[in-house]
């Protein structure tokens, strides 16, 4: 500290004060901001508002721009002392910047922007934060380390680790690819662990099923159900046992031979007998039962199997005997698209655990064995617990008469405090403040169960009143400033005469 | 011979088609505008005369409020009527503009528009070829939007767009739709359905009150046209006739004629009439006019009143005119902009901002004008820049106002004071540019020759801020303002603005 200003001294305050001080710097500063503020903008307009903040608005050289604001704001103060009268409205203007600048950076610094999640009968006291973090808990004990991810716009080189956790790269924004990957252990050579991709579709839709009995596959299962049918992947040896099989005899299992091994394990009998249409898939082959038959298809080639519901067609699109089916998280540039973010929504994080590495979601958090222990592995948002309990009790949305257009939604909460229960009514423009927080009605959503749950944006600002006086003293400071040289020059005219 | 004979024969084919015409003129049946105007309908979360809903609907459907002799409640009512057995034959037409849709729709080249029952058949076919365009063009665009004005004439003429007020057996408003309101022995006597409409108004006010009449009020003043007459007036008295006295009275009278109407608008929808891009237009018009009789009086100068008068027939010009980009219905508001103190002291201190900065723009080109094609003396000159300055500073000061109780009503509603929205950094990039603009004529940096073309040239960004983020740019938290077909516009008057920038700049002081 000493030696900063000592070479400030050397370096002359006076010089120091009167180029940052001056106008020129004050004019050149500005237009620079405006010229991010602009470009920021129009980023947004284009890739939504969580690229712009990431790009622009809440970067470093974005601040630094705004503390170059202020170091300006301050020191053409400070070049115009001793005090004059006339410029009374000029000080007061820029001491009111100041205020307003000193305010926003302690509501940075400590101030609190989440939101909490209510759903009617249920308690909660998390709000959630925007800042990503990734966690890993250790299942049995919940022991728990936490890694705030840097809030960048582009891929983000971490390198850090936890025994034999390494925290490679985090991509803020990504799109799943599609590969095969080598298999990490070998295998028996007649074990199978095949995985096929499929395309449903009829006219209508077209749907990619990706389904796999790889054991090193923990992204694809090999069922999956819909509305109207179930599908089931089998290993591709237990199609020959569906040919053989008749109308009224459904495929039994031989354990001895080899043949048609390992079958009700697959709940393939009940699935046939079942109401409940079902596709069984063997990689290459189809076997469907219906009106009391089997019905069998090869999906070799460009073969299509036909699917007697719906009018649904499948097509083999790609299939592998050994590999292992991998989402690889890639990252991308997000696009917004009439106001809604449609590429890019995904965060993914690449984490080394034991040499191996591993992506994690923000949709999909991971087991893994750490130190010969299950963890789960997640990323997820910084969490901070409230002081006290919330409760939703009711939910009420008034429509604009005759329309589905909401014209209010309305919270009934009850609080679990220290001191007692308590009941309030949070709604659009009327807030609750509890304990230092802020809460306001932000939006609400529909449950499975066709109820409405609410979510309140939650908000802690210790740098508000700082603002307040500061917005206050800037329009005032401006109006004694126009006020003062309206009158002189009243009193100059007068002079004049 | 026979080309002698032409015109008189097509004379007096001419004068037979007349006098079918009288002869033939619309069967009304009980579809009379005095009866009409006045009735209720819910319509869009909000209860309104019929007479404003129609001229709205025919407006969407045609661009026109009425057809023939044909009132626009009276058009409304024999085309929902056409549902019933009545034999009417009264029909919209459809004006197809688009090339690509013109040749879709094969319509022929002296043909302009298309009868919406014929278009009615090619539904299918718009609405297949909408969706086959992935991208999102004009073409796309106006398909849905013809798609969209189809449908609603569809709903018009199966009678499904009139809901009528009903009383209930548990006295309360049921509305409902015409089949379910007439008989069809009500339908076939005029004078029994005419009976059940007056008797249907009857209750509706008895029950919930005749507040929605003001409306019917509002619809018949036709105040914004009055308005622009008496600008006019002004401006050629000031202009033509040069009588200060008599321009200034005028003045007045466009003010108290502008804020009649949209006190009116606010007892109407209940709120500040600053909530759409109609309202702000309309509002920044007049704001303009007031500080310009404000500036002229304490600057003893008529050139900031006729400034003022152009300013604000400019304004009028652009929502009467622009109907695609602004429209004059009255909606009800989106949850977060129900709260009358914020938002009327925030967006009025932000658009009386804009109509200063307006002044200041529309002045600071009428100087770069005057001085690089007319004569300027350089006492005007002075004078002029003078006032520009004067614009620029309440302008500012009001901006600075209105972005502060901004965040103060954005922290009250949202809980935060700043978020980086667009509208938001749209406003502040505006102020920062012209206090860079003010800050730099301190220092030499701006000269004050150099000070005119900045302040034309800032004004760009007031119409971005304005204009831009609902048109161009469309996202963020202040989407309820978003409209669509204002982008064209913004870029025509960039393009005006820089080439009249660069043509003033060539040689400027030439003439003086």
């Amino acid at each position: 500290m000493a030696k900063l200003i000592e070479l400030i001294k050397s370096w002359q305050w006076e010089k120091f004060e009167k180029t940052f001080g001056g106008l020129k710097f004050a004019v050149s500063i500005i237009l620079l901001f405006t010229v991010a503020m602009i470009a920021g903008t129009f980023i947004e307009s284009y890739y939504g508002t969580e690229f712009a903040n990431r790009l622009v608005y809440k970067s470093l050289p974005f601040m630094l721009l705004q503390g170059l604001i202020f170091l300006s704001v301050i020191l053409a103060a400070f070049v115009r002392t001793p005090f004059k009268s006339r410029l009374t409205g000029f000080y007061i203007i820029h001491f009111g910047i100041l205020l307003i600048g000193a305010g926003s950076f302690i509501t940075y610094y400590a101030g609190v922007d989440g939101n909490i999640t209510l759903v009617k009968g249920e308690q909660n006291r998390t709000v959630m934060l925007y800042d990503d973090i990734f966690l890993m808990t250790e299942e049995s004990t919940g022991k728990q380390i936490s890694y705030e991810l840097p809030f960048a716009a582009f891929t983000a080189n971490i390198n850090a680790s936890y025994g034999p956790l390494t925290i490679k790269k985090y991509l803020p924004s990504s799109e799943n690819e599609f590969i095969w990957e080598k298999p990490l252990q070998a295998y028996p050579e007649d074990s199978f662990i095949h995985s096929s991709q499929y395309l449903f579709f009829n006219d209508q839709m077209s749907n990619k099923l990706t389904l796999s009995l790889h054991p090193e596959s923990n992204q694809f299962e090999s069922m999956a159900h819909f509305d109207s049918f179930s599908i089931f992947y089998l290993p591709k040896n237990l199609f020959a046992c569906f040919l053989q099989a008749t109308p009224n005899d459904p495929p039994v299992v031989n354990s001895s031979d080899g043949q048609c091994t390992a079958f009700a394990t697959y709940g393939v009998k009940n699935a046939a007998n079942n109401n409940r249409p079902a596709i069984f898939l063997f990689g290459e082959s189809m076997a469907i039962f219906k009106n009391g038959q089997w019905m069998t298809s090869s999906l070799k080639g460009n073969n299509l199997g036909n699917i007697p519901w719906m009018g649904l067609n499948v097509k083999l699109l790609t299939h592998s005997e050994k590999m292992v089916p991998t989402l690889r998280p890639f990252f991308v540039v997000p696009i917004q698209q009439d106001g809604k973010v449609i590429s890019g929504t995904q965060k993914a994080l690449l984490v080394n655990i034991n040499g191996e590495d591993l992506w994690i979601t923000d949709g999909a958090p991971l087991r893994a064995m750490v130190n010969g222990k299950p963890h789960r592995l997640e990323l997820s948002k910084v969490k901070l617990r409230l002081p006290f309990e919330f409760m939703l009790t009711k939910f009420k949305m008034d429509m604009n008469p005759g329309t589905q257009m909401p014209a209010s939604y309305e919270s009934f909460v009850k609080l679990f405090l220290p001191d007692g229960n308590q009941d309030h009514h949070i709604y659009m423009n009327n807030p609750l403040k509890m304990m230092g927080f802020t809460f306001y009605q932000s939006s609400y959503f529909e449950t499975n169960e066709g109820d409405f749950g609410s979510v309140l944006s939650a908000n802690v600002d210790p740098g508000r009143p700082i603002k307040y006086w500061g917005s206050l003293l800037l329009v005032l400071g401006a109006m004694i400033h126009y006020y003062i040289i309206y009158r002189r020059k009243k009193e100059n005219t007068k002079g004049a005469k | 011979m026979m080309k002698t004979y032409l015109p008189t024969i097509s004379f007096l084919f001419f004068l037979l088609s007349s006098l079918c015409n009288i002869s033939l003129a619309t069967e009304k049946y009980f579809c009379d505008s005095k009866l009409l105007d006045s009735l209720p309908i819910q319509q869009n979360g909000r209860i309104k005369p019929l007479l404003v809903h129609a001229k709205e609907i025919l407006k969407d459907l045609t661009g026109k409020t009425s057809q023939d002799d044909l009132s626009s409640s009276e058009l409304f009512c024999l085309l929902s009527l056409k549902s019933s057995s009545l034999p009417i034959t009264t029909s919209l037409k459809a004006k197809i503009e688009h090339v690509e849709a013109r040749i879709l729709l094969s319509v022929g080249r002296d043909e302009s528009s298309v009868e919406y029952d014929n278009l009615l058949t090619q539904l299918p076919t718009i609405q297949r070829s909408a969706m086959l365009i992935q991208k999102e063009n004009s073409y796309k665009k106006y398909l849905n939007k013809l798609y969209n004005q189809a449908n609603i004439y569809q709903e018009l003429v199966a009678g499904a767009n009139w809901l009528l007020p009903q009383r209930s057996s548990s006295n309360e408003i049921k509305w409902s739709t015409l089949k379910n309101f007439f008989s069809e022995e009500d339908l076939t006597q005029p004078s029994l359905a005419s009976q059940k409409l007056a008797q249907a108004q009857k209750d509706f006010i008895a029950l919930q009150g005749d507040h929605y009449l003001i409306e019917v009020t509002y619809a018949k003043l036709h105040l914004v046209d009055f308005s622009m007459l008496l600008t006019m007036i002004a401006l050629i008295a000031l202009v033509a006739i040069k009588n200060f006295n008599f321009a200034l009275g005028f003045s007045v009278l466009t003010v108290l004629t502008e804020s009649t109407y949209m006190i009116l608008r606010m007892i109407i929808s209940g709120r500040a009439p600053v909530t759409n891009m109609y309202e702000t237009m309309l509002f920044s018009g007049l704001g303009g006019l007031f500080l310009a009789l404000i500036i002229g009086h304490v600057k003893k100068d008529k050139i900031i009143v006729l400034v003022g008068l152009a300013y604000n027939l400019l304004s009028l010009f652009m929502i009467t005119f622009a109907h695609g980009m602004f429209s004059s219905s009255i909606g009800p508001l989106v949850p977060v902009l129900r709260d009358n103190f914020w938002l009327s002291t925030h967006v009025t201190s932000i658009i009386l901002s804009y109509g200063a900065l307006g002044l200041s723009w529309l002045l600071a080109n009428v100087i770069l004008i005057k001085r690089r094609f007319f004569t300027l003396s350089s006492d005007d000159l002075a004078r002029y820049t003078d006032i520009t300055y004067t614009c620029l500073k309440f302008g500012t000061v009001l901006l600075a106002l209105g972005i502060i109780l901004g965040g103060i009503w954005a922290d009250y509603s949202w809980g935060r004071f700043w978020g980086w929205d667009p509208k938001e950094t749209w406003s502040l990039i505006v102020l920062l540019i012209y206090m860079a603009i003010i800050h730099g004529k301190h220092t030499t940096w701006i000269p004050p020759a150099r000070f005119i073309p900045f302040t034309a040239a800032a004004f760009m960004s007031v119409m971005m801020a304005w204009f831009g983020v609902n048109y161009i740019l469309a996202s963020g938290l202040h989407s309820y303002g978003f409209s669509e077909g204002g982008a064209l516009f913004l870029f025509s008057f960039f393009t005006l603005q820089i080439v009249l920038l660069i043509v003033t700049a060539i040689s400027p002081k030439e003439k003086n």
